[in-house]
């Protein structure tokens, strides 16, 4: 697993703190440098979760750590938005049951007993692995090997996440690879959507129910910052997904899961007797256990360091 | 007397046999009709290719007026009921439409999705 530092318990949450916490509203502030964010000092603070009461198109704080903004959520055009910051929150890529089997993980099927109280979000995986153009490796397993090219989710052993093609951007030679999750080819590159997001929607970036381009889809990106920005919706095109995450300051993104039954993301709000899963996607289906139980599914999981 | 007798009697009838009747012949209404085995395993082939969540479906029913339409009966964690629709078409079932149960497709395709209550 990514040697990040323990967190002691997780503090209980009231609902005052919602005030304490909006009152860090902001827009996209900017991003700490690269250099900083990874040699950003380990942080041993509780992790304080709320649920946002009304997600707007302005970044709302919805966690802190440490005291410190970690995560926010916004609202845009029908695209939930849900941004990171990697000096103080850490990616997991999960294996699923049936997506890598239920052997050999770090992380499983299900959030692990060390991640569950400081567990900030997890969202859905990418594509099933059976279909074309995926790759799977964590902790040294490989469930898909991995192929030059391909748009990668890539965790290094400090924790930190970065997302480019395969074998021309990622990986960095100087870090120590850990997980890494690819799903087709990028979506949005130097942040420009990729040059097919119209033109070969089913064939380039996969097949939806009743071969429509509008469904369930979901993404992750990152910013010139290193700040991560995941984003989904129940009606988006593969252009709409790559403008979302483009007008959130992706320069890089990955699609990840498509079609209604497999977009899903949770934020928890923590309480004295463990976490509590709030839906993040309007109308989506959702998973049985809301990620705290197993799934056949791989899966990211958003923690605080 | 003998009137009430009898209505007792079909009340009782009634109630032993909606108790025995499967949960799924129930929602299924008269509209409809549990899928057999032969035609449960081919539409659930379709909804799978269709990216659907087979561990989900909670029915499966085929229209008793046009035996090339069913659906597919889905409970989700977060969203209710949804209803899929396929038909079938040289051989093979092909997903038509999804959505709440009464509200997708057509006017016969509403009907259908009305068997996943």
């Amino acid at each position: 697993m990514p040697p990040r530092t323990a967190v002691p318990a997780i503090a209980v949450l009231v609902a005052a703190l919602a005030v304490v916490l909006n009152a860090g509203d902001s827009d996209d502030a900017p991003a700490r440098p690269a250099e900083s964010r990874l040699s950003g000092p380990a942080l041993a603070a509780p992790v304080l979760t709320v649920a946002p009461v009304v997600t707007t198109s302005r970044w709302r704080v919805v966690a802190r750590v440490g005291g410190h903004p970690a995560a926010w959520l916004a609202r845009r055009r029908g695209v939930t938005l849900m941004r990171f910051d990697q000096q103080l929150v850490h990616v997991a890529l999960h294996a699923g049951s049936s997506d890598g089997g239920t052997a050999g993980w770090s992380y499983g099927d299900r959030v692990s007993a060390g991640e569950v109280h400081r567990l900030i979000a997890a969202v859905n995986g990418g594509f099933k692995l059976t279909y074309a153009d995926v790759g799977f490796v964590s902790g040294g397993h490989v469930a898909v090997p991995l192929k030059p090219g391909l748009a990668s989710v890539v965790t290094y052993t400090d924790g930190t996440t970065n997302i480019g093609a395969w074998g021309s951007g990622v990986p960095s030679g100087r870090e120590s690879v850990f997980s890494v999750l690819q799903n087709q080819h990028l979506l949005v590159d130097r942040g420009v959507a990729a040059a097919d997001v119209s033109t070969c929607v089913l064939r380039c970036w996969g097949g939806t129910i009743g071969l429509v381009d509008v469904v369930a889809r979901s993404g992750l990106g990152i910013t010139a910052g290193g700040r991560l920005v995941w984003a989904a919706g129940e009606q988006l095109s593969p252009a709409a997904l790559a403008a979302a995450l483009i007008d959130a300051g992706a320069v890089r993104a990955v699609e990840l899961d498509i079609n209604p039954w497999w977009v899903a993301g949770y934020i928890y709000v923590h309480h004295r007797g463990g976490p509590s899963p709030l839906p993040l996607v309007p109308g989506q289906r959702g998973i049985a256990g809301a990620l705290l139980n197993p799934y056949a599914r791989d899966f990211l999981t958003f923690v605080a360091n | 007397m003998f009137g009430s007798r009898l209505a007792i009697l079909l009340a009782c009838a009634s109630v032993t046999v909606g108790a025995l009747a499967p949960a799924g012949a129930l929602a299924a209404g008269s509209s409809a009709r549990p899928a057999t085995k032969s035609e449960r395993s081919a539409i659930l082939k379709a909804y799978a290719a269709s990216d659907g969540n087979t561990s989900a479906v909670r029915g499966v029913y085929v229209s008793r007026s046009n035996q090339a339409l069913a659906v597919v009966c889905e409970r989700t964690p977060e969203a209710g009921v949804y209803a899929s629709v396929f038909a079938r078409a040289r051989g093979a079932w092909r997903y038509v439409t999804s959505g709440a149960p009464g509200r997708a497709g057509s006017s016969a395709d509403r009907t259908l999705e009305r068997a996943c209550g």
